[in-house]
């Protein structure tokens, strides 16, 4: 195991997604997601990671659109589903800062769905089904999740795992940096998303997440989420401050 | 004071503490609990419990390409051995790293290609249609080739075609030569939002069949009318490219301007939308000729020089057609000011190395054939050319006969046609590859061809998605990964390459290879091929093709394993195979050489000249009809279960049978956002889903075409209608806009 602390968060440049849905593909193949019933929406699908287009409220031609990659924010100061979990089925590692929901432990009472204001936590409305055959393709390092639990992002903590091993193998105490990375930032074909620790200074994502144009949503809330997002674009940052599912400029996708 | 209790106090107490205890937590933890320790204790449980995967903690990696469109992705398969049945299964789907086409990425489709092996819409044995015409029924392979081949025999005046998304594979050489050998056999190609066709080409620039593509990493300023340059076209490592290029500073920064009445994924992130009326994009382009022309920000005395009809005829010039298309007269009709125009125009000559891409979206096809000669029309006055950083031509990437036997040779191969140069109503006999180009064809556009009075459709597909759904024979081919095939140079690189699509797992037996169908079909007509790949499989072909590259001693090769490039001047024959079948690429480095710098705006001396007409305003009151969609509308590929997440599970993608409106059209129509609505046109009517968006052009309908993701979910009110079936096929086959009107439902 690693010995040294680490604080796993990603800086997102929303100037550069295209709203391609990489990421949300490579997320749920990942972390063996099924594809919601027929009946399924967008308020009972499953989307660990979800893109939302946003923008900036005026009428043709004048409008202008932004993709926003949400996933866990990864609440660094008092993660309100944790505080709210009666079950202790969230839990923040001490040694990388990751929040992790671990969905044995869950009973479904969604509290912690009502308390995250990044609305990043999904209820497992049905039994996970895959067309037949399909479900001999799913990743052997992630478990199924049941009926009537919370999920969400766990920045792909078993790739942490396996990183970790790996290292222990070659007889590293520490891995290296770019050896885990989450299967969203891997997938991204615009290189939207740097993912790495803040506290190293030396990082990309450090300097990144230090920059002028950097922000985080609903930061006036203290939460103090590990996810940043980066825009050159004013009316974008600001935003920023607006809950991300109500934003008075959201709108549906054109294509 | 007694103490004693009685027998009332006791039943007191305990009914009173059963009535408490039911408001306490404890019975309902219980409950909960239990019912979670049922589930937990078998989970996953069913069906799942027995398939799902007994990994024994093997995991492999295995390089190979993508076929799912024709932009030759490197894919590498993350597989793991399942103890249980001792075979191997994918578990995972990444780009390979440092790829030269595919850049390390793979798009949405390709990030779950490995569940399509079971698809729901997979079909597992031979099917035809039945007699009512509405569902499939199993046939014996035999019977279906018996049948194909009587119909090819009684073909008559009718052709037998093959459609190929996809051409220039090895099997595409197959499909040619067996054509060729057909006294009426046609080989026909479906437009693609990403290539280049070389009837454009040919008429404008006379390069004898040269292929081109776009040297977009060298460019300056793109200019694209109705392109989705950001959202799916050209290569992974193509968009890699121009997204790192956007981001510099200065002189060097990439600019992109998007000129399209559809606020598209493009247009949303371009660095300028120029958002002209449906229809008179190329009235656009014109007026920015005109300004350059005018204001002599070319190079005049070139065009004189090198083109037939610059200025020089006196009827139908180049100079006298850009006249009647000034900024002022094409304000009025795209809805533009006439200086916004002047400007785009003025950037574009500045920032060169420029280019002007052309290829319309996935879902809307091409532009008309006059649209696309005003556009190259404006690549020829950039000197845009085989310039760097502009269109250039690839060297020709050799196919897989020995030159001896004179395959190569055109007269023994069908020559490509495109779709709508094929005549209405003279196909007897199609034939449908599965391959997919990533663009969608409307049926109605296929159907036309076809003879009216008797026809046979054959589909060697593995899914029944598409246009597959059609067909009156599907022979079902093993499906991605099952099978071996070759990946040449996708239609908009700059540069010829070639990779190998290596089989990474067997397919089921009840599947028969495009290969065995020519061969069998062949055979049963007595047609002697020209070549003796009777005898060979595809691997032995993928051979001879690779033998050819390598004989040829030019470009560098792609290692897979290791992420190196290599000179192909420093490996052996055996180990460029090794290479290319581990997922390497071979890649150009060269473009080809222009046979001529002569150019011809218009055709103008020809029998069939460009005709673009004049100027007019756009009509009033009519609501134009307009499709959208993205690369692999329409198949298999999109329509993966998991895709869900996209279209259904979040709004990212507008699912199938929704159209976008602005306000004010709905409104002024009556509607109301998310309600039902009826689209109508002259070639029918459809039920759509409305959404509102205040970025839309007022005026205008997009609606989004595709399959409706889940196959096997679908339920009887879930068809498989496209909004394409409603919009009008024009003469010249496309059919970008369609005039509409909109009701509630």
């Amino acid at each position: 195991m690693s010995a040294k602390r680490a604080k796993y968060g990603m800086v997102i440049d929303v100037d550069r997604c295209t709203g391609c849905g990489a990421c949300m593909i490579a997320c749920a193949a990942e972390n063996n997601v099924p594809p919601g019933p027929a009946d399924s929406t967008d308020r009972t699908g499953i989307t660990l990671m979800r893109i939302y287009r946003a923008d900036n409220g005026k009428d043709f031609p004048e409008n202008e659109s932004v993709f926003f990659p949400v996933s866990c924010q990864q609440c660094d100061h008092h993660p309100p589903c944790v505080s709210v979990c009666p079950q202790n089925a969230v839990e923040v590692d001490a040694a990388t800062g990751i929040v992790a929901q671990i969905p044995v432990r869950c009973l479904g009472c969604r509290y912690c769905m009502a308390a995250c204001p990044y609305h990043a936590r999904y209820f497992n409305w049905w039994d996970p089904v895959w067309p037949e055959g399909m479900e001999r393709e799913l990743n052997p390092d992630v478990s199924l999740r049941m009926r009537g639990v919370v999920e969400k992002c766990n920045l792909c903590f078993h790739r942490l795992q396996t990183a970790r091993e790996k290292a222990a193998a070659e007889g590293r105490a520490e891995i290296i940096a770019g050896e885990y990375v989450p299967a969203c930032v891997e997938a991204c074909p615009a290189a939207a998303i740097t993912f790495g620790d803040l506290l190293d200074e030396e990082s990309e994502v450090h300097r990144l997440s230090q920059r002028g144009e950097s922000f985080r949503l609903l930061e006036r809330l203290g939460t103090g989420p590990k996810v940043y997002y980066t825009s050159e674009r004013e009316w974008v940052r600001a935003l920023a401050e607006k809950d991300p599912a109500s934003t008075p400029g959201r709108t549906a996708a054109t294509d | 004071m007694s103490h004693t209790i009685s027998r009332r106090d006791w039943l007191k107490l305990v009914g009173g503490s059963a009535i408490g205890f039911v408001f306490t937590p404890i019975p309902w933890k219980i409950l909960d609990e239990s019912a979670k320790w049922t589930q937990s204790s078998s989970f996953p449980y069913g069906r799942h419990r027995e398939a799902h995967l007994q990994s024994d903690g093997r995991i492999s990696f295995r390089y190979t390409t993508c076929t799912l469109c024709p932009m030759a992705c490197g894919v590498r398969v993350r597989c793991a051995a399942d103890g249980g049945r001792g075979s191997l299964e994918a578990v995972g789907m990444t780009g390979t790293p440092g790829h030269p086409i595919g850049g390390g990425s793979l798009c949405a489709m390709g990030l779950a290609g490995h569940f399509l092996r079971y698809h729901p819409d997979r079909v597992g044995n031979p099917v035809k249609r039945t007699i009512d015409k509405r569902r499939f029924a199993p046939v014996p392979y035999d019977e279906a080739i018996s049948n194909v081949v009587l119909a090819i025999s009684a073909s008559g005046n009718g052709s037998v075609a093959i459609l190929d998304s996809h051409p220039d594979r090895t099997i595409s050489y197959v499909y040619r030569d067996f054509l060729g050998k057909l006294k009426n056999g046609i080989y026909v190609i479906p437009p693609s939002c990403d290539s280049m066709p070389t009837t454009v080409t040919d008429r404008s620039l006379n390069t004898g069949g040269l292929e081109f593509g776009y040297d977009l990493i060298n460019s300056r300023t793109i200019v694209s009318f109705g392109t989705p340059i950001l959202d799916g076209w050209g290569t992974q490592g193509q968009f890699g490219s121009i997204s790192e290029a956007r981001r510099h500073r200065g002189q060097d920064k990439l600019r992109l301007i998007q000129i399209e009445p559809i606020h598209s994924r493009t247009a949303q992130l371009a660095d300028e939308w120029i958002p002209v009326r449906p229809g008179t994009e190329y009235a656009f382009a014109l007026a920015m000729a005109h300004v350059m022309v005018h204001e002599k920000l070319c190079d005049i005395d070139r065009l004189r020089r090198d083109s037939k009809d610059f200025d020089g005829l006196a009827g139908n010039s180049f100079v006298r057609l850009i006249e009647r298309f000034s900024p002022k007269c094409v304000a009025e009709m795209t809805g533009i000011p006439a200086d916004r125009i002047a400007a785009a125009a003025k950037e574009t000559v500045t920032r060169r190395p420029s280019v002007v891409v052309f290829g319309g979206n996935p879902a809307s096809g091409p532009f008309r054939p006059e649209e696309q000669a005003a556009f190259m029309g404006l690549n020829i006055l950039l000197g845009s050319i085989g310039t760097r950083g502009g269109l250039v031509a690839r060297r020709e990437l050799p196919g897989p006969f020995p030159a001896s036997h004179g395959s190569d040779n055109p007269g023994h191969l069908a020559v490509k046609t495109q779709l709508a140069d094929v005549p209405d109503g003279s196909i007897g006999v199609l034939i449908i590859d599965g391959a997919d180009s990533g663009s969608i064809v409307p049926w109605q556009a296929i159907q036309r061809k076809l003879s009216a009075d008797r026809h046979l459709v054959v589909s060697l597909t593995s899914y029944l998605a598409g246009n597959s759904v059609n067909a009156d024979y599907i022979l079902p081919s093993p499906a991605y990964l099952e099978m071996s095939g070759d990946v040449p140079t996708p239609p908009s690189a700059p540069f010829a390459s070639y990779s190998l699509a290596s089989r990474v797992f067997p397919g089921p037996a009840t599947a028969v290879s495009p290969l065995d169908f020519v061969k069998r079909t062949s055979a049963a007509l007595s047609v002697r091929l020209g070549y003796r790949y009777q005898s060979y499989d595809m691997e032995s072909l993928l051979r001879k093709r690779a033998e050819k590259i390598f004989s040829r001693g030019i470009g560098r090769v792609f290692n897979a394993e290791t992420g190196e490039n290599e000179k192909l001047t420093a490996l052996s024959l055996s180990q460029f195979w090794n290479m290319l079948s581990g997922g390497g690429c071979w890649i150009d480095e060269v473009p080809a050489k222009l046979p001529t710098t002569r150019f011809a705006f218009l055709d103008s001396e020809s029998r069939t000249p460009v005709n673009i007409t004049s100027p007019k305003r756009a009509d009033s009151g009519e609501i134009a009809l307009m499709p959208v969609g993205t690369r692999g509308i329409g198949t298999a590929a999109q329509s993966n279960p998991i895709m869900s997440k996209l279209n259904r599970e979040s709004d990212l993608r507008m699912p199938a049978g929704t159209v976008s409106l602005n306000p004010v059209t709905g409104e002024a129509a009556g509607l109301k956002d998310g309600v039902k609505a009826r689209v109508l046109t002259t070639a029918g009517s459809m039920t759509v889903k409305v959404r509102f968006d205040r970025s839309a052009m007022p005026g205008t309908i997009l609606a989004a075409v595709g399959d409706l993701t889940g196959g096997s979910e679908r339920t009887n009110g879930e068809t498989q209608d496209s909004i394409l079936q409603i919009c009008k096929i024009e003469n010249d086959s496309t059919w970008r806009i369609t005039n509409a009107a909109i009701e509630p439902a």
